[in-house]
């Protein structure tokens, strides 16, 4: 099918601007001009595209600025023709794109902004599953607790930010100005997940929770997570700080199943 | 007159009025999705999409099924749509007479076909391969275009009545698209609603567009203009009691707003029939 085939190859490259030969192919209608009727569907294009950037990263905006948010917009959608059947995946390249661009690579707090808005829109529609509650817990043998296992819901992430980029969503979220983009002398973990009212949270974790949490998230067990704990605490604190984690876990609602041997 | 496959009358279900439908259970008589916005693993848009489907009926509506393009359909695609339909149940699903995309690039527009025979030919076998492994008929709707392609052998109605019927599926009929493109290529809309084949017409759209004057845009932002409300009132003249909706996709009004409109499209259509007012729909059912 040779010539469909061409047709359909020149219409898309006429949209990404990769060739001006398409307007061969449409007849001439007056009064419209075939180049206003060409720029429709150019237009439909970035318009469409231009408000899936707008509605997934809001505060990636505002933090830009009209300027330079511009400049994104026009900038990642030349670079990145759509792949992707589904608009929801349109913007995963941006954080790429912001981290490799210039001016945006210069300031690399943007590239994990964008990063956070994303790692939020994952939560939000990520696969559903119950959670369990502090009940669940005190149902256990205490004789069982070494070997307990745990499996997270399924929207829970680990953000990982070197720069105050949460703090900077946050402000901007409230309509505050943000304070300057600030690297931080160690990573720092922000937990995120979708409760049961199906809203998207996220909190601060230490590194030594953040350690423990890795560790059941590897399918680790109980016993070898209070060893993780040993290198932080005196070793008569690590069973009480294991168990006030595990049931901050359970309150905040992200632990999906408590695995005991029985 | 009046079949099983009659739904009454309904709107596209959107995000503003997830809560609203749920809650208030607003007289419509059953909800058009898009199916694509539901393609995701959970989350809000799946909670509300499955306590929707418990109490209205429900049909799929896609935007990217490409049936024009001359790659192969993407199979992973049509996995994900009856993963939808298996949870959803749709009375049915439909697609557009267009393509989306070629050389992996996707437009997530409706781009026009050329009305040929080779593209007749492309697009009728593409949908039985569909309908086959979906193990049922699908509806094709007709889309607006800005454009005509010097390739064109013979008028849109022509192409979309040839491509049914040997495709063996059903139309979903938008009056609104055959406005718009009537008025940018300049032919008569009744003249294409008079030459479509009465017997595949499953589903109607009305819409609203933005008139620019020498040409008329797709928006789905406004509400549907009159020209629109007499083409629906001769559409129904001349096919019967077809299952109606109003689509709105921008500058969404208030719920109660979209219900007023969709009266409208009752009275004409029970204007025309009378045996509609009759017939059993959802909320006759519900005593409402
Ligand atoms: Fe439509």
């Amino acid at each position: 099918m040779p010539e469909l085939e061409t047709l359909q190859h020149e219409f898309i490259k006429f949209l990404t601007n990769q060739s001006q030969n398409f307007s061969q192919y449409i007849s001439e209608q007056p009064p419209v001009d075939t180049d206003i009727r060409l720029g429709i569907y150019h237009n439909a294009y970035r318009m469409r595209l231009r408000e899936t950037i707008d509605s997934d990263h809001p505060i990636l905006g505002s933090y830009l600025g009209d300027e330079l948010y511009d400049q994104l917009v026009l900038g990642y959608i030349e670079h990145y023709p759509s792949q992707v059947k589904s608009l929801r995946h349109f913007c995963a390249n941006i954080p790429t794109y912001l981290q490799h661009q210039a001016p945006f690579s210069q300031h690399p707090i943007l590239a994990e902004l964008a990063q956070f808005e994303r790692v939020l829109l994952s939560a939000f529609d990520a696969v559903d599953s119950k959670v369990v509650a502090i009940t669940d817990l005190a149902a256990i043998n205490p004789e069982q607790w070494p070997d307990i296992k745990l499996t997270f819901h399924p929207s829970t992430t680990i953000f990982t930010e070197h720069y105050n980029s949460v703090e900077t969503w946050q402000a901007l979220k409230s309509e505050q100005s943000p304070n300057p983009a600030v690297k931080h002398p160690l990573a720092s973990y922000w937990l995120v997940w979708r409760n049961q009212q199906r809203l998207t949270e996220f909190y601060h974790q230490d590194p030594r929770e953040q350690e423990l949490w890795q560790h059941f998230n590897a399918g680790g067990d109980f016993a070898q997570g209070c060893e993780v704990l040993s290198q932080h605490f005196e070793p008569d604190q690590v069973p009480l700080q294991a168990v006030t984690l595990l049931k901050n876990w359970l309150s905040q609602g992200i632990i999906s199943h408590i695995i005991s041997k029985n | 007159m009046i079949n099983e496959h009659f739904l009454g009358f309904g709107l596209g279900l959107r995000v503003p009025h997830f809560e609203e439908v749920i809650r208030n259970e607003p007289k419509v008589d059953w909800f058009e999705i898009l199916s694509e916005n539901f393609m995701v693993d959970g989350g809000k848009p799946r909670y509300y999409l499955e306590a929707v489907a418990e109490r209205y009926p429900v049909v799929m509506h896609g935007v990217s099924m490409s049936l024009g393009s001359t790659t192969p359909l993407d199979r992973d695609y049509l996995k994900q749509l009856k993963q939808l339909m298996t949870a959803v149940k749709p009375r049915w699903i439909s697609d557009h007479l267009c393509f989306t995309q070629a050389h992996g690039v996707n437009s997530h527009d409706l781009l026009p076909m050329p009305y040929t025979e080779q593209a007749i030919d492309h697009v009728a076998s593409r949908i039985r391969e569909v309908q086959d492994t979906m193990g049922q008929q699908m509806l094709l709707e007709n889309v607006s275009s800005y454009l005509s392609y010097k390739d064109s052998e013979m008028s849109e109605w022509e192409f979309y009545n040839e491509i049914c019927q040997r495709a063996d599926c059903y139309m979903l009929l938008d009056i609104n698209n055959i406005y718009v493109s009537a008025r940018n290529h300049q032919f008569d809309p009744q003249h294409y609603i008079d030459a479509v084949d009465p017997k595949r017409v499953r589903q109607i759209h009305l819409a609203g567009h933005s008139d620019y004057g020498d040409y008329v845009i797709d928006t789905h932002d406004q509400a549907v203009c009159d020209p629109v409300w007499s083409l629906y009132k001769n559409a129904i003249q001349r096919f019967g009691a077809i299952s109606t909706m109003i689509e709105r996709d921008d500058n969404i009004p208030s719920l109660t707003e979209l219900v007023a409109e969709l009266e409208i499209a009752r009275r004409i259509a029970t204007e025309q029939l009378p045996a509609i007012s009759r017939h059993p729909t959802r909320n006759h059912h519900a005593g409402a």
